[in-house]
């Protein structure tokens, strides 16, 4: 199947939604999409462009909200999730405990999708920082698989999240037709003997080739995807991580610093006897040099070969 | 009045640059045109204008006057032009957005002659602010000049910082406005207007100026007034322009924001650049 | 015993010494002062500059002026001054590496009755997210003018995240502070780890649990990013590790301290105590909210005694 990019799917999806209900509403912060040009065609009262201005994108989706209306605010993913940070704690987060405010935020441009622009659009924090905001489902697709089911998944559960998109367009990892439990949050893609690599969104398609590449060489390694990261059905994923004595945490984000590895990390460590969770992603600094995305992961030793060495380093 | 020579040499200059940042984006395959060229005139006038102080041999010098480009996505520009003065070698334009590059799509300081990191919109005028208030307490004398994008002005940040700078009575401020009347979606008074931009400015308490953007005659004039002449107020500088200025087909039209030409747009964009032998300016 | 003081003045006063040497320090208001800023103010009136209700422009603008070689201290209210100009610190100061310091005053539930709008509970996760930042979460005086000194000789941003009111000193004028921790009380079973104002409640935690013949230990970890290593070889010496913080769990001291055992293979338990993923709902003063979140101390008392009196019984 051709690469596709995910946030065409997802407009498409709720544009087909908002034939049939009337209060869905999309806002866009001067950002666009191909999908998006028929959507606001077809919906001109149902669409607004605030412009370039994500705290105010956040506060009228908020308003629009508390009224009863379901708000999808579309936006760069750093833009959003970060300049308009305050204004999510407040008007979703927090006020999203106590009343219904169903504003589902979405962000393009996960991790270094985009790639060349550099580091004022790169976005290598919003996991960790949305997933510390109470009341926040935090969403994290691998690829077009789940396009429905996240918009069913907000429809149905009523209260703000995020959903962090990739900006290019990205294989299918499922099949169609044996597509797992969206509700489940995660899935054990394939099964491995001690080592089990943890991914989300483009990582995963790291994980899988570089499982694909060790099993080559005699290795067997488990691959879970995280895509409801805030929250995956918890026993679930404990009894599925029970079986492994070594965890690999990859996300397109910085590490250490409370984004997927900390998820395993928290898991692990409150068994009694906790089994290592080695990071990898992103170290403590930013990417200014120049590159596409494969080139920018090399400088950052994420490269493929690296990432295999380092995995036959620990079985 | 501005001497006819020297304006030739920039609308010479402006061609130039308007080649160089066609063929940047095209090799490139991405990029932003339209905003490029919108504000190619004033980054031009103020390189090549002799409005600011500046030493490409020695880019930090400290009493270089200080140009923020706070819509960093037209950086394309502002590449091109530090290229051609000198600040690092022309033969790095070719790497834009490439691999090992240091010229990626939104200017850093590590490309030398760049003095903040935008690409981030709606920073530009409180750094810029930050700046001219550490020149008016050093009593050093540099001018800070920051050019913002009207669709940026969406941005609450960008008032925050007019408050600010007029309250600490900045006049070595000056504050360009690229007004060319789009965003990326649509024209920006369709979806966050600014009219009358100009009187709003006015009332944050800026010595306001309106221009043609594209006419070197226009903004050398303003550009070139004493800063003192109303005191003690920041300048603002609205410079009406338009999106994708210099190649007929970009002008004016949505998809230039961020569209890369195809061959035949290249070949038409470039035989149009070339023909403007008698730049016309407005 | 050295006599206590306001922890905020303590800073201040500090910061004050050094603007009085070094004339390239400037500090900036988002409209919040402090009884001992004023004397600031009084004395440097140039470098003393309120901006307003507008944090967003005061990160951008103390950028403006650190690329202009001035060392800026910025204040205000720590959700404000961390999360309204989240993308501005991001971009203005981590992205450019600048010295500019943020000092946050409020730490936790300090403003208790003003509401969850007010409350600091996330802006340890949120600021250790931000490469380059240097995190300090002073427990008393000294830690304070320690901060203060090592953010005037940052190279690139820090965050001071500033409790108030006078707490008991628990370190040693002239002690050695560079590695952000102080192995307060040793012990061998149980190492209690806290930051900021738990850290009185660990020593007292510990000492009720020595009672119990539970030997527990306390770190008091003031440096949360970066977290020194040493904190490594000193859990080494105990069999359980607990945390304490007047923070959300979610990235916040606990999590780094996860993070830092997973990088170093520490395979001891721990237990992390804290805020949980829920705003605290309803309004009281600060001990009040302490214990609707089951972090104060009385309660962490009986719940450590119940968990490790026996298990560190089975142990020995």
């Amino acid at each position: 199947m051709k690469p596709e990019v995910m946030r065409d799917l997802l407009i498409e999806d709720i544009c087909l939604r908002m034939k049939d209900n009337k209060k869905i509403f999309f806002l866009s912060a001067d950002f666009g999409s191909p999908a998006l040009d028929q959507l606001r065609a077809d919906f001109p009262d149902r669409f607004f462009n605030v412009g370039i201005a994500e705290q105010n994108l956040v506060s009228i989706a908020a308003g629009l909200g508390l009224e009863g209306f379901t708000v999808y605010a579309y936006a760069i993913a750093p833009f959003i999730s970060m300049r308009a940070f305050e204004q999510i704690r407040i008007s979703l987060a927090l006020m999203g405990q106590t009343r219904e405010v169903n504003v589902n935020m979405i962000g393009v441009g996960a991790g270094l999708s985009y790639d060349v622009t550099g580091p004022t659009h790169h976005c290598l924090e919003d996991i960790a920082l949305m997933n510390l905001l109470p009341n926040i489902s935090v969403i994290s697709p691998s690829d077009a698989t789940f396009m429905k089911d996240i918009v069913s998944y907000t429809l149905v559960n009523k209260k703000p999240s995020y959903i962090r998109l990739d900006g290019k367009a990205l294989p299918r990892i499922y099949d169609q037709t044996a597509k797992p439990d969206f509700n489940d949050g995660f899935c054990q893609i394939c099964k491995g003997e001690k080592i089990c690599i943890v991914a989300t969104g483009y990582m995963t398609h790291v994980a899988l080739k570089t499982a694909e590449v060790l099993k080559n060489d005699g290795i067997s390694v488990g691959v879970i995807d995280i895509y409801l990261v805030k929250s995956p059905d918890m026993d679930k994923l404990k009894a599925s991580l029970n079986e492994y004595s070594i965890f690999v945490t990859m996300e397109e984000g910085f590490i250490r610093k409370g984004g997927l590895d900390a998820l395993i990390t928290s898991i692990s460590s409150a068994t009694p006897s906790p089994k290592p969770v080695y990071p990898l992603g992103f170290d403590d600094q930013y990417v200014f040099e120049v590159g596409d995305r494969k080139h920018l992961h090399a400088l950052a030793g994420l490269g493929e070969d690296r990432i295999i060495e380092f995995i036959k380093s620990i079985n | 009045m501005v001497d006819a020579d020297k304006i030739e040499m920039l609308e010479d200059k402006a061609r130039a640059i308007r080649l160089t940042v066609l063929n940047m984006i095209a090799e490139a395959g991405k990029g932003h045109i339209g905003g490029a060229y919108s504000c190619t005139d004033i980054i031009v006038a103020l390189y090549y204008g002799g409005i600011l102080r500046f030493a490409p041999d020695n880019p930090s010098w400290g009493l270089r006057d200080r140009f923020i480009l706070s819509k960093g996505h037209s950086g394309s520009a502002l590449f091109a032009v530090l290229a051609d003065l000198g600040y690092f070698d022309t033969s790095e334009l070719a790497l834009y957005c490439k691999n090992g590059s240091i010229l990626g799509g939104h200017p850093d300081r590590n490309v030398p002659g760049i003095e903040a990191d935008t690409g981030s919109l709606g920073h530009g005028l409180g750094i810029g602010a930050g700046m001219a208030l550490a020149a008016k307490l050093n009593n050093t004398g540099q001018r800070v000049f920051v050019l913002v994008g009207d669709g940026e002005c969406a941005e609450g940040a960008v008032w925050e910082a007019m408050v600010f700078a007029a309250r600490h009575k900045l006049a070595n401020l000056t504050l360009i406005i690229d007004r060319n009347r789009q965003c990326v979606l649509d024209f920006t008074e369709d979806c966050a207007p600014l009219d009358p931009f100009s009187d709003k400015l006015a009332a944050f308490g800026w010595d306001t100026r309106e221009i043609n953007g594209h006419s070197f005659e226009e903004i050398l004039a303003v550009l070139e007034e004493p800063v003192a002449i109303v005191e003690d107020r920041p300048r603002a500088i609205v410079a009406n322009t338009v999106k994708g200025k210099g190649v007929s087909f970009m002008e004016g039209i949505l998809k230039w924001h961020h569209a890369v030409p195809n061959q035949d747009e290249l070949f038409a964009a470039r035989t149009e650049l070339a023909q403007q032998t008698n730049y016309q300016a407005s | 015993m050295t006599k206590s003081i306001d922890i905020r003045d303590a800073f201040f006063d500090e910061l004050y010494e050094i603007a009085a040497k070094d004339h390239s320090v400037i500090f900036m208001a988002a409209d919040m002062g402090a009884f001992s800023l004023e004397r600031f103010r009084r004395d440097f009136p140039d470098r003393f500059i309120n901006v307003g209700i507008a944090e967003q422009n005061l990160i951008s603008v103390a950028a403006g002026l650190a690329l202009s070689g001035k060392k800026v201290f910025v204040y205000a209210i720590i959700p404000f001054i961390t999360l309204r100009c989240l993308e501005q610190i991001k971009v203005d100061l981590c992205i450019m590496n600048l010295p500019v310091t943020i000092i946050g005053a409020g730490s936790g539930f300090t403003y208790s009755s003003d509401g969850p709008t007010h409350h600091a509970i996330e802006d340890v996760s949120i600021m250790r997210a931000l490469p380059g930042m240097t995190i300090f979460n002073p427990s008393d005086q000294i830690t304070a003018q320690h901060a203060a000194k090592s953010a005037s000789d940052a190279a690139g941003p820090v965050y001071v995240r500033l409790d108030k009111g006078a707490w008991p000193v628990l370190h040693e004028a002239g002690e050695d502070l560079s590695k952000g921790l102080t192995h307060l009380r040793n012990g061998s079973e149980l190492l209690i780890i806290a930051t900021g104002n738990m850290t009185h409640s660990a020593l007292q935690i510990a000492d009720e649990l020595h009672h119990s013949g539970i030997k527990a230990g306390v770190v008091d970890l003031f440096c949360l990013k970066p977290v020194s290593g040493e904190l490594v070889g000193i859990a080494k010496g105990y069999d359980r590790i607990v945390t304490l913080e007047e923070h959300t769990l979610a990235g916040g001291m606990g999590s780094a301290v996860l993070e830092l055992f997973a990088g170093f293979e520490v395979m001891i338990p721990v237990k992390r105590f804290g805020i949980q993923d829920v705003y605290p709902a309803g309004y009281g003063d600060r001990e009040w909210m302490k214990k609707e979140q089951g972090i104060d101390a009385g309660l962490l008392i009986n719940k450590l005694s119940a968990i490790y009196g026996t298990i560190c019984e089975r142990i020995t």
